[in-house]
């Protein structure tokens, strides 16, 4: 990314002069203001911000509120895993040696936001059993600003179940040698302005899988960005949405396969409704060495009303020969076909059409909660 | 009194006409088959009494029990007892065939002022009609015609048939794309629908159908006009001899 002027924009700077250093003891935040000096927030129309502005999201990030000593314990744990708040002694070690490494700041500079204002953390430590996979469920936290820091250990299985969104949560997953992570997430709707962001590492012979269920808000943004760092590490990334009145729901996947022989799946369904907008980026990196990479991506989408908005835009860059890669992304009204063989059944255009939309979304939807979110569930 | 009637009818598909003067009345209890060469008007005839989009009906009329139904939208007419069972039927993965059967009975019993179907009966009646069909159970559980086979398909229209149990039926080239099972269980399914208060229309191009589902009249319609109309031998001189002595008429 190209440096910005040298003199940060006022947003930028008030984010800069936020004292942070008091939060906890350890935590290193000058990587975090030098790219940030260095970038600044981005702009309206920057390359990964085409149709969202990141000065309205982060101008809706509060300041940092102080860390409440009282524990409230916004999860529930099940199986072989810790969970340390940042506060804790055991978490510090861990976070100086990993927190910043898989997320990249300077690609995502809201990332680094994130690093000055964040007041609360937790550490999610999986390590491996023989019994069923961990879990992790999280609720809401009091904090705008939240960090999470998961380490899935060489051969463990976690699974988190995310039921709430976030002003401003930034989540690093490392999944060691042939451990497993699963992250399913379901946003409902609301009237916030949020943003997330994702970074994982999947190393060799493990296994992410992500899933996202999302209902529209006011504005926002999922960020996931995925890194193959192994041999025969296999990512699966999907999940769908339902945006209506006036919502804004931008989502950017990011897949980089740095290593050989990985297999990538992304494939996001949606529909728009009203005047609602939704935008969809999604991008396969293949690295000069990443040969036999295997990687797939589709985006579909379904314009509900003449009002409603699309803009998607999938993104292959690839620099090894042997490869077996795809994408496609669609955007369209309801089929007419599908809509006559409906109504020739008695079925109303009306209701024919919410059945279309329910069996479109219900094609990437597997999960009973995810049928909620997307309120499409079985009526017979 | 007769059940359907179509007069005049005259359709153009993107300014060309197609149908060009059609006549044909359906009394209750009988069996229509209206035969022609590829490229006829066979399943446009079939389209624009079903209500498809597509087709400007440029003069004539559609009766069903008197209402003409050219003024109503698809679903009006199903609710009114037409019925369509697709040459091509539509794939739509993601609605199970239960949910989409069960919100077609519940639509029609609506237009009649019922209320739902209880889940009970529901899958008590399309048990019964699964295991005539010999189809399994699991049949609908699956997506509508989603990787049907093309005789599931078809069996999937006559299921519908016998479930919707309408006043009229039209079968658009059911017989294309059988093998000689599944036609023997369609047919056999299309003949148990049979009720002296029903009617049938059948649209084929071939005979081969009509050994199974004997019509009480057969209609030659050629470029867009019946030409010939009679009993079900017309059918078997068909076969034997083709179109040509008809087209040269």
């Amino acid at each position: 990314m190209p440096p910005k002027s040298a003199v940060p924009d006022e947003l930028t700077s008030s984010f800069l002069a936020q004292a942070t250093v008091d939060r906890f003891p350890w935590l290193d935040v000058d990587r975090a203001r030098q790219i940030l000096a260095a970038t600044g927030i981005p702009r309206l129309r920057e390359e990964r911000w085409k149709h969202t502005n990141p000065h309205t999201i982060v101008s809706a990030f509060a300041p940092p509120v102080a860390e409440s000593k009282e524990d409230q314990k916004p999860y529930a744990v099940d199986g072989n895993v810790a969970i340390h708040s940042f506060n804790d002694q055991p978490a510090s070690e861990f976070c100086k040696k990993w927190l910043g490494r898989v997320n990249d700041y300077e690609q995502y500079p809201l990332c680094a936001v994130n690093a000055l204002t964040f007041s609360q953390g937790y550490l999610v430590e999986a390590k491996a059993s023989e019994n069923q996979p961990s879990r992790v469920a999280i609720a809401s936290t009091p904090a705008i600003c939240e960090r999470f820091l998961i380490v899935v250990e060489s051969g463990a299985s976690l699974e988190i179940v995310e039921n709430c969104g976030g002003e401003n949560r930034v989540f690093e997953c490392i999944v060691q040698e042939g451990g497993s992570l699963v992250h399913r997430r379901f946003q409902s709707g609301s009237d916030d302005i949020e943003y997330s962001h994702i970074a994982s590492r999947i190393d060799a012979s493990a296994t992410y899988s992500f899933v996202q269920y999302s209902a529209g808000t006011k504005l926002r943004r999922n960020e996931v960005v995925v890194d193959m760092a192994g041999k025969n590490a296999n990512a699966s990334l999907s999940g769908g949405w339902r945006v209506q009145g006036r919502s804004h729901l931008d989502t950017y996947i990011s897949v980089n396969h740095e290593c050989e022989q990985a297999t990538s799946r992304q494939k996001f369904h949606g529909t728009v409704h009203d005047r609602a907008r939704a935008v969809f980026n999604g991008r396969i990196y293949i690295a000069k060495d990443a040969q036999q990479t295997d990687a797939q991506l589709t985006n579909r989408n379904i314009l509900a009303s003449s009002e409603a908005e699309v803009y998607t835009k999938p993104e292959l860059e690839i620099y090894a020969n042997d490869v077996v890669c795809a994408h496609g992304a669609t955007t369209g009204q309801l089929d007419e076909d599908q809509l006559f063989y409906l109504r020739s059944r008695g079925i109303a255009d009306e209701a024919a059409r919410q059945l279309l939309i329910k069996g479109f979304l219900r094609e990437i939807v597997e999960h009973e909660r995810g049928a909620d979110v997307l309120d499409i569930k079985d009526a017979a | 009194m007769s059940l359907l009637e179509i007069s005049g009818l005259r359709v153009s598909v993107e300014e060309q006409e197609i149908l060009r003067g059609v006549d044909l009345t359906v009394h209750p209890g009988e069996v229509h088959a209206v035969m022609g060469p590829n490229g006829s008007g066979k399943s446009t005839l079939a389209g624009v009494v079903a209500g498809r989009p597509e087709y400007e009906v440029v003069h004539g009329s559609v009766r069903l029990d008197r209402t003409d139904l050219l003024e109503l939208s698809p679903e009006e007419r199903a609710h009114r007892g037409l019925f369509l069972a697709f040459q091509y039927p539509i794939e739509i993965p993601g609605v199970t065939n239960m949910e989409f059967l069960k919100t077609s009975i519940d639509s029609l019993r609506e237009a009649r002022g019922c209320s739902e179907i209880s889940a009970m009966e529901f899958m008590r009646s399309v048990r019964q009609v699964v295991q005539k069909l010999e189809l399994k159970e699991e049949f609908l559980k699956r997506g509508v015609n989603e990787a049907f086979s093309g005789g599931e398909k078809k069996r999937n229209e006559i299921l519908q048939l016998l479930t919707l149990q309408p006043r009229i039926a039209l079968l658009d080239e059911t017989d294309s794309g059988l093998d000689i099972d599944s036609l023997q269980v369609v047919a056999k399914g299309v003949n148990e629908f049979r009720a002296p208060d029903n009617a049938l229309l059948l649209v084929t191009h071939y005979q081969r159908l009509l050994n199974h589902i004997v019509p009480d009249f057969v209609h030659v319609l050629i470029e867009g006009r019946i030409v010939k109309s009679g009993d079900a031998s017309l059918a078997l001189k068909l076969e034997n001899e083709g179109y040509g002595w008809l087209e040269d008429d």
